[in-house]
């Protein structure tokens, strides 16, 4: 499969379980090496400039840091100094409003909140392009919603080039200037669409008539497989 | 629950004011057991007596002189072998062909009882230190490197690809997350390394010494002074005990994000 991704653009990936989208983004995050194909970065093969920085479903905080040392992690990885990366990472975490749990360990904290440290881990790197690996799959319905729009408004600001995947329809809608619908055995791209809805998009986008004309639509191309899937005949 | 005040407060004890008055208990026993002449004094002396035997001992600095003969050897015991199990068995659980290459030796040697060694260890060190020294070490090291092992491995995978992802060096990877990761396993590789290394200091100086807490209970059996063979008894799982609060201590000094460990 190919497709490219440009500067600053907000790509979702969508698909069912299995279909390979977490293998896709260790690709280029480049934690593992591609047996076929290249991954291309203005044009080049392999070279990373500032390296993708991904975000991980769940477990992606060290439990012996405390949550301003996760955060600063980014930076220490750099060779930033000690004082200079805390006092970064403490300016960071203020504007995520976390000040006051700088200094606990990510396990007092809950689901949501440890995604935001490391959603804030992953902006702070100032990578170029950022890898978001179902942040919000394990998380209930209410936060998810919260967190999808924090997650568009860091985007709004920061302007990175986001490839975010996703089983949610309607988070990739929510979310994303693009979405990719892919599918399983063999990992495959099924339709390459952009989502015309305006921004700044909101809860209230869900109700609009084309989102959910291409909510229907994206659901159509996937519900065979996880019919096959989960065997349930239709 | 108010309407009994009494249960409601024995459930909120704290553990200790349970077990204190218990263990005083079982000494009462014993005491007056040993007093009304139901148990034989000579084998069961009354704890009283076994207490101002220490103090006695303790006096006059015998005590103190055999206890730090055993600490001694349990330490450098610890310092070599353990010292050298834990560096392996770290570079083994993060290292697969390490692994590969030392595991089947680790996991064949491991159930080797060591004493039964120490007649081997004899012949080709000779009878002196250092044979003695050799045998705790040998003790020490098969748990450490186990538990080394084990706590690197159960680091969960997504830890190091976060590391890589954020372009860590190996030298990086292993003090942000092979260490901190693998510190509650090792910390428990200690705390076993060193029980398994006092029984085998203990057995060492019963078979091979003339000084050391064992070799003080063998000479009390041999002149049969039953009250010092209780003394060294007590001392020795005394020491057991101090070494053993003082892994409480440090697993919850060093392992702040992980409390579970409190009770």
């Amino acid at each position: 499969m190919t497709f490219t991704v440009v500067e600053r653009e907000f790509l979702c990936i969508v698909g069912p379980s299995g279909c390979g989208k977490t293998t896709l983004l260790e690709l280029i995050a480049g934690l593992h090496k591609p047996t076929q194909g290249a991954i291309r970065f203005d044009g080049e093969k392999d070279a990373r400039g500032s390296s993708p920085v991904m975000v991980f479903q769940n477990h992606g905080l060290f439990p012996w840091m405390t949550v301003l040392e996760n955060v600063a992690f980014a930076l220490e990885m750099k060779g930033v100094r000690r004082k200079e990366r805390h006092s970064r990472a403490h300016d960071f975490i203020k504007r995520f409003g976390l000040s006051e749990f700088a200094d606990v360990y990510p396990h007092v904290l809950s689901g949501g909140m440890q995604q935001r440290v490391g959603i804030a881990r992953a902006f702070i790197s100032n990578a170029d392009v950022l890898l978001l690996d179902e942040p919000f799959g394990s998380l209930d319905a209410q936060s998810r919603t919260l967190l999808q729009e924090e997650l568009l408004r860091i985007w709004e600001d920061q302007k990175k080039l986001v490839i975010h995947v996703t089983h949610d329809i309607e988070e990739s809608l929510l979310l994303g200037d693009r979405v990719l619908v892919m599918t399983g055995r063999p990992g495959s791209i099924r339709e390459d669409m952009r989502v015309p809805i305006r921004r700044p998009r909101t809860m209230e986008s869900r109700n609009q008539s084309d989102f959910l004309e291409l909510k229907r639509h994206i659901w159509k191309l996937l519900e065979e497989e996880v019919r096959e899937n989960l065997r349930i005949k239709k | 629950m108010t309407r009994f005040p009494l249960l409601r407060s024995v459930r909120t004890f704290p553990g200790w004011m349970i077990t204190l008055p218990a263990c005083f208990a079982a000494l009462l026993c014993w005491e007056l057991a040993g007093a009304r002449g139901l148990i034989s004094s000579l084998f069961f002396p009354v704890p009283s007596a076994i207490f101002e035997k220490l103090i006695q001992m303790a006096y006059s600095g015998r005590l103190a002189g055999q206890l730090e003969v055993t600490v001694i050897r349990l330490l450098v015991g610890m310092f070599f072998g353990g010292g050298i199990g834990l560096i392996l068995g770290l570079m083994m659980g993060w290292s697969d062909r390490l692994r590969s290459a030392l595991d089947p030796l680790v996991a064949l040697l491991h159930p080797i009882p060591k004493i039964a060694v120490f007649p081997l260890i004899m012949v080709i060190f000779g009878i002196g230190e250092v044979s003695k020294v050799f045998l705790i070490s040998l003790a020490a090291f098969f748990p450490m490197v186990i538990n080394a092992m084990a706590g690197v491995r159960q680091i969960h995978p997504v830890y190091f690809k976060v590391a890589r992802n954020y372009g860590a060096r190996p030298a990086q990877v292993f003090r942000r997350v092979v260490l901190p990761g693998s510190i509650p396993s090792v910390l428990a590789g200690v705390r076993i390394a060193t029980n398994t290394a006092l029984v085998l200091t203990i057995a060492v100086e019963l078979l091979a010494s003339d000084r050391g807490l064992g070799a003080m209970i063998w000479m009390a059996w041999e002149t049969l002074r039953i009250k010092e063979l209780y003394v060294g008894i007590l001392v020795a799982a005394l020491l057991g005990i101090g070494f053993n609060v003082l892994f409480w201590i440090s697993m919850n000094r060093m392992v702040p994000w992980n409390r579970t460990h409190d009770a």
